[in-house]
């Protein structure tokens, strides 16, 4: 127990350190103008496409629950936001830049609409399974969709414009952080094993006191409220909203990026998230095969690896350096029985 | 123990369950037998929750649980293995244990070495991957995940159902053990010499009605039963 425990801090530690590291490179290279704006702008694009991802993977990958509807819940968040930007502002508080607070409290409210929308299309869609749950999703998305071209408060089809560029990479890199911290230990904690238990058999669940319904709740909510919180921040990274922007192909997106990168793992969604948003710009100048090349290689990775890229593996920085470590030990001379260190997970 | 009176169950327009009406008392096997569909299953996933009566009522320990949710029911101590095994099967034995004792918070340790001392195998076993188990194996690994939270009551769905011969006459003896230990068992079998032959008392159900209910030797002797489910 003490020395899961110790494991657990050294492991959190080199997280933390890394995390650390990583945004100063990153912070760095932009500011020193190697990466110039337009590469900045599809690093702020590629973070809120893993938000969305990673939050959409707790319901499918986890819960085991097909929702379609992740595009509406992203479009509450975007609108919610950008409402509350546009229409109210606030004075700097010491240190504090309004509007980076303002940003902070808009993204906040903007994940805690979706979230209650959420629980309100969860209590009697998640009674639902499968086919019928994608279906009821994918309506909610639309519904959401046709409410806001019809308010005015959205700006209807117009579109809803003049919204503030405050999405950097600084805020896109703390909610990442924040979805992915979430994830993990929501889903190595007692109420992540009962959400898996879900997935696995719900009657067996049900068998051994576990609130199916509370538990599916639990998950759907939670992914809709990083859901709303990436609409927010791609609201403030268009700085133009309009009803299209969250169509039910974006919620299709979501799901292949979650599939392709494999259910159940969060490095998996970060990848394919990655991957799928860069993919399309480097293919830039293959205009007319660039959609062709994309559905290839979808194609070619369900083929040959239909769990997703990385099944529902999780990458582990700790486990990658001890592993080297071990195998600069074991270099000179390697036992005759060595075989690759197993997948066992630590 | 369980005082069951009057239940109707229906899925959607079928009336599956007529009027039923049975007890088991406390330290008892009881066994409900009868055939395919006859509503064996819909009785016990009816008296854990998972099923609602339209009328009636189920007393289980001096309260009654025919409004009660799932997982209330077994934080009550009645706990219900169901048909088909149901374990989880890309967890670990013991995560698969562990999962059994959910709703409790103590004596854990104490609940696990218990099930290991009585499941041998499943000790042997306790990392590997649960969809790997043999049939047996599974079956008891349902058992001693329902065994996690200590039950005052089990109900067991087809315990023997796909066993070899020898692993069915161990599920029955271990039965036999856990009641004699003091756990209360309501079992439903298709096979139905073999649930007479280790309960108390049993009821014979058809088309969702109990027809039948005596002890569980006076039934084997019954020529009505002997006709029916023992061959002759």
């Amino acid at each position: 127990m003490e020395k899961n425990l110790r494991s657990f801090f050294r492991r959190s530690t080199l997280n933390v350190i890394l995390c650390v590291a990583f945004f100063a490179a990153v912070s760095y290279m932009i500011s020193a103008k190697i990466l110039n704006r337009y590469y900045t702008n599809i690093i702020n694009l590629v973070l809120i496409y893993i938000i969305a991802a990673v939050s959409l993977n707790l319901t499918c990958g986890y819960l085991g629950q097909l929702p379609l509807g992740h595009a509406g819940f992203m479009s509450i968040g975007a609108y919610t936001a950008a409402i509350i930007t546009t229409h109210f502002t606030l004075p700097d508080i010491g240190p504090v830049s309004g509007k980076a607070l303002l940003f902070l409290i808009a993204t906040v409210a903007g994940g805690v609409m979706a979230m209650a929308a959420g629980v309100l299309i969860g209590l009697p869609a998640l009674r639902l399974k499968g086919d019928y749950l994608a279906i009821i999703t994918l309506a909610f998305g639309e519904i959401i969709r046709v409410l806001v071209q019809n308010i005015k408060i959205t700006g209807g089809a117009m579109g809803l414009g003049g919204i503030g560029k405050y999405t950097n990479f600084g805020w896109g890199f703390f909610w990442t952080v924040i979805v992915v911290a979430f994830t993990y230990l929501l889903i190595n904690s007692r109420h992540g094993r009962a959400i898996k238990s879900v997935r696995e058999d719900e009657i067996a669940a049900e068998s051994v006191g576990i609130n199916l319904t509370y538990y599916k709740i639990v998950a759907f909510a939670g992914a809709a409220f990083f859901a709303g919180v990436s609409g927010s921040l791609f609201a403030h990274h268009i700085c133009y909203l309009e009803p299209g922007n969250f169509g039910y192909n974006m919620s299709i997106e979501m799901l292949v990026m979650v599939v392709l990168g494999g259910l159940g793992s969060i490095s998996g969604s970060i990848i394919a998230a990655t991957v799928l948003t860069i993919i399309p710009e480097v293919l830039q100048s293959f205009a007319t095969w660039k959609m062709i090349i994309y559905s290839l290689l979808l194609v070619v990775v369900m083929i040959f690896k239909p769990s997703g890229l990385m099944g529902d593996y999780e990458f582990s920085a700790a486990r990658l350096i001890s592993r080297m470590l071990r195998r600069k030990e074991a270099a000179p001379k390697l036992p005759e029985n060595y075989t690759e260190g197993g997948e066992s997970d630590d | 123990m369980l005082n069951v009176t009057d239940i109707n169950v229906y899925y959607g327009s079928i009336h599956a369950l007529h009027d039923m009406t049975f007890h088991v008392n406390d330290g008892e096997i009881v066994s409900l037998i009868g055939a395919n569909g006859a509503g064996k299953s819909t009785t016990l996933k009816t008296i854990s929750g998972l099923l609602r009566s339209r009328t009636g009522d189920i007393e289980f320990d001096g309260h009654s649980i025919s409004r009660t949710e799932p997982d209330v029911i077994v934080r009550q101590g009645l706990t219900h293995v169901p048909e088909g095994r149901r374990i989880f099967l890309s967890m670990t034995v013991e995560e698969n244990l562990d999962m059994g004792a959910f709703t409790v918070r103590e004596g854990k340790k104490q609940a696990l070495d218990d099930v290991y001392d009585r499941f041998p195998r499943l000790a042997e076993r306790r990392s590997q991957i649960a969809g790997t188990l043999s049939g047996g194996e599974q079956q008891m690994l349902a058992m001693g995940r329902a065994l996690m939270i200590r039950p005052k009551m089990m109900m067991l769905d087809e315990p023997s159902m796909g066993l070899a011969p020898i692993l069915v006459s161990q599920i029955m003896d271990i039965i036999v053990e856990l009641n004699k230990a003091g756990t209360t068992i309501l079992l439903v079998e298709q096979n139905a010499r073999l649930a007479l032959k280790i309960s108390h008392r049993s009821y014979v159900i058809e088309s969702g009605r109990i027809v039948l209910s005596d002890t569980a030797e006076n039934l084997l002797n019954n020529d009505q039963v002997k006709k029916a489910y023992l061959g002759g």
